[in-house]
């Protein structure tokens, strides 16, 4: 019989993976869509665990801000109503040459994260 | 007699007084944490928001929502808020641009505890706010308090 002693593994070794995603082609002077999803459980402290009595403890991200260049496109504070694996999208005017797309975040615990992505003009 | 009335009458202007000192406060800080009717009662503009969110969701998980704010004139958006009123936490969101702009498009995805009408509350660059709801049917609920 096997015996799992230990966690069973993500599909990613890193706990709170985080996806920069550019819908459409950046043109110059056009606008497009930046998705950005951060990996991140979002637990709200009010679910219950399997045995019903014990709480699941909370867990939120409370500040996200994405950056292009020095730019902010995005600064929230985010409460326990942003789902699970927060996904963004914000829009960005593309710039000539490449520039830089910043994502950073904070949760309650402290832990933070951060991702960074080049965003090239077509 | 007149002592009492003076007194009495003395007292009514100090509670004025400190009501209309007050009441301004108590409008900026706490319209994150006002129920359904009285974001209703507070006659917000209802221009230059348009909200997106599906009008039947299946769970109330994760709903996709956006987002799309015009201020009027030559006003600008400094901060917005997303207010759930029937979520145990209401504040979902709250977003600040460091740069006040003009027109502002963002989009998320959001729990909710129960069928509901979802605020936007924007605060403007000269202190005024508008604002823009959207209702949303969850037939299956999430982000409720189990622990109550």
């Amino acid at each position: 019989m096997l015996v799992l002693t230990q966690q069973p593994k993500m599909a990613t070794l890193n706990p709170h993976p985080i996806r920069i995603n550019v819908i459409g082609t950046p043109t110059i002077g056009q606008q497009v869509e930046v998705k950005v999803l951060i990996g991140h459980p979002m637990e709200t402290g009010y679910r219950l665990g399997d045995g019903g009595n014990e709480r699941i403890p909370k867990n939120i991200i409370e500040k996200v801000s994405i950056r292009l260049n020095q730019e902010v496109l995005l600064q929230a504070e985010l409460g326990t109503g942003i789902a699970a694996n927060p996904l963004f999208s914000v829009f960005v005017t593309v710039l000539a040459g490449g520039s830089m797309i910043t994502v950073e975040w904070e949760d309650d615990r402290g832990v933070k994260g951060r991702a960074e992505k080049l965003l090239m003009s077509a | 007699m007149k002592e009492l009335l003076i007194k009495r009458t003395f007292l009514k202007q100090i509670t004025l007084l400190i009501g209309i000192v007050l009441s301004p406060r108590l409008m900026a800080v706490e319209t994150s944490s006002l129920s359904e009717k009285q974001l209703q009662a507070l006659n917000l503009k209802q221009e230059g928001v348009v909200l997106d969110l599906p009008p039947l969701a299946d769970t109330g998980n994760s709903i996709p929502f956006s987002i799309q704010i015009q201020a009027p004139g030559q006003k600008l958006i400094q901060s917005f808020e997303v207010i759930a009123p029937e979520n145990p936490n209401p504040l979902v969101l709250k977003v600040t641009l460091p740069k006040p702009q003009s027109n502002y498009r963002m989009g998320t995805r959001i729990r909710l505890a129960m069928s509901q009408n979802v605020w936007v509350i924007a605060q403007l660059s000269d202190g005024s706010k508008i604002s823009g709801f959207i209702p949303s049917v969850v037939t299956l609920n999430a982000c409720f308090d189990a622990t109550t």
